[in-house]
């Protein structure tokens, strides 16, 4: 049974649903964080870090730089909170934030040659489950592929975004994605094609 | 391989897509996202004791700079003060100087005048 007790927030009356007082706790805490208490970020961070560490898996290539794109993400959403407008969704202020210090990251791993990248993805210490062939071709494709494709398609087929907050997210226009997302899937098709019939 | 949400591919895409859900799976374990939160909250503390201190280390460097520019200013204002000391020292020297009775044609020409006024006055005196 859903609660539905009206309150006024910023002269206007909600219903009190879990998914506004949500967004209304995550208000509070934003605008307390920005008042500067750390507490308050924190409850934001505990908030977030599943959905930002999903949006920067999608774009870089191991956890670890997931997990470093994560803290880069919180850390510049902490320097700029007092440009944040409280009445804006914060999750996906984060999230495009969280996906530029992905996009960065990915930008300074280009230095690397593609054959030690692929040695370190198929690297045993890094995922013992990589000894599977579908999952070690898997990763070679996606690798392969541009990093905006890689991210459109992660995020579409595996996080379940749709093309316009994807498109946000990364800053392009929707249908970009949506064509990213299609030239993607083809390349995929492409790549796995002779493990299809391998399998 | 159709990869689309909510359709139904055939058994192999739907063990591709099994594969990289688990591929792009977030780590399971609150301890996991307990120990990130930590990692984020301490480099956030960190980043905020550095700004603090790069805060004042600008203060300091504009410290630094006013005082470079005062050291400047007062070693001219010295140099200049001993430039007008020495000037004014110079000029005393020259007026007191001008005050000092020197012997010369001045102060002959007026001992000429003294012999001749008493002459004169000695001849009128004579008669």
């Amino acid at each position: 049974m859903t609660l539905a007790i009206p309150f006024p927030v910023a002269g206007r009356v909600f219903e009190s649903t879990p998914e506004v007082s949500a967004r209304e706790r995550e208000q509070q805490h934003v605008l307390a964080a920005q008042r500067g208490d750390t507490e308050a970020f924190a409850a934001l961070v505990r908030m977030h870090q599943r959905r930002a560490y999903a949006v920067a898996r999608s774009i870089v290539l191991t956890h670890e730089d997931a997990e470093d794109a994560v803290q880069d993400g919180f850390l510049h959403a902490y320097r700029a909170l007092h440009r944040f407008l409280p009445d804006q969704a914060f999750g996906a202020w984060l999230n495009r934030i969280v996906a530029n210090a992905a996009l960065d990251i990915t930008r300074r791993r280009k230095v690397r040659d593609a054959d030690s990248l692929a040695e370190t993805l198929a690297s045993p210490f890094r995922d013992p489950a990589e000894s599977d062939e579908l999952r070690r071709r898997l990763t070679v494709a996606l690798a392969d592929l541009g990093e905006r494709q890689r991210s459109v398609l992660v995020l579409h087929d595996v996080e379940g975004y749709k093309h316009a907050e994807i498109g946000r997210m990364l800053g392009i226009p929707e249908g970009t994605a949506r064509s990213d997302l299609h030239h993607a899937r083809a390349r995929m098709r492409d790549a796995l094609g002779n493990v299809r019939s391998q399998l | 391989m159709s990869m689309e949400h909510g359709t139904p591919g055939n058994g192999h895409d739907d063990e591709i897509r099994r594969t990289m859900r688990d591929m792009y799976a977030p780590p399971r374990g609150e301890l996991y996202w307990r120990g990130l939160e930590s990692r984020i909250m301490a480099r956030i503390a960190k980043a905020a004791d550095v700004e603090w201190w790069s805060f004042f280390g600008g203060w300091v460097r504009v410290g630094l700079a006013a005082a470079a520019v005062a050291v400047i200013v007062a070693g001219t204002m010295l140099a200049r003060s001993r430039d007008v000391q020495a000037r004014l020292a110079y000029e005393e020297a020259i007026e007191s100087a001008s005050g000092i009775p020197v012997a010369g044609p001045a102060s002959s020409r007026a001992a000429e005048r003294d012999a001749a006024r008493d002459a004169t006055l000695r001849y009128v005196m004579s008669y």
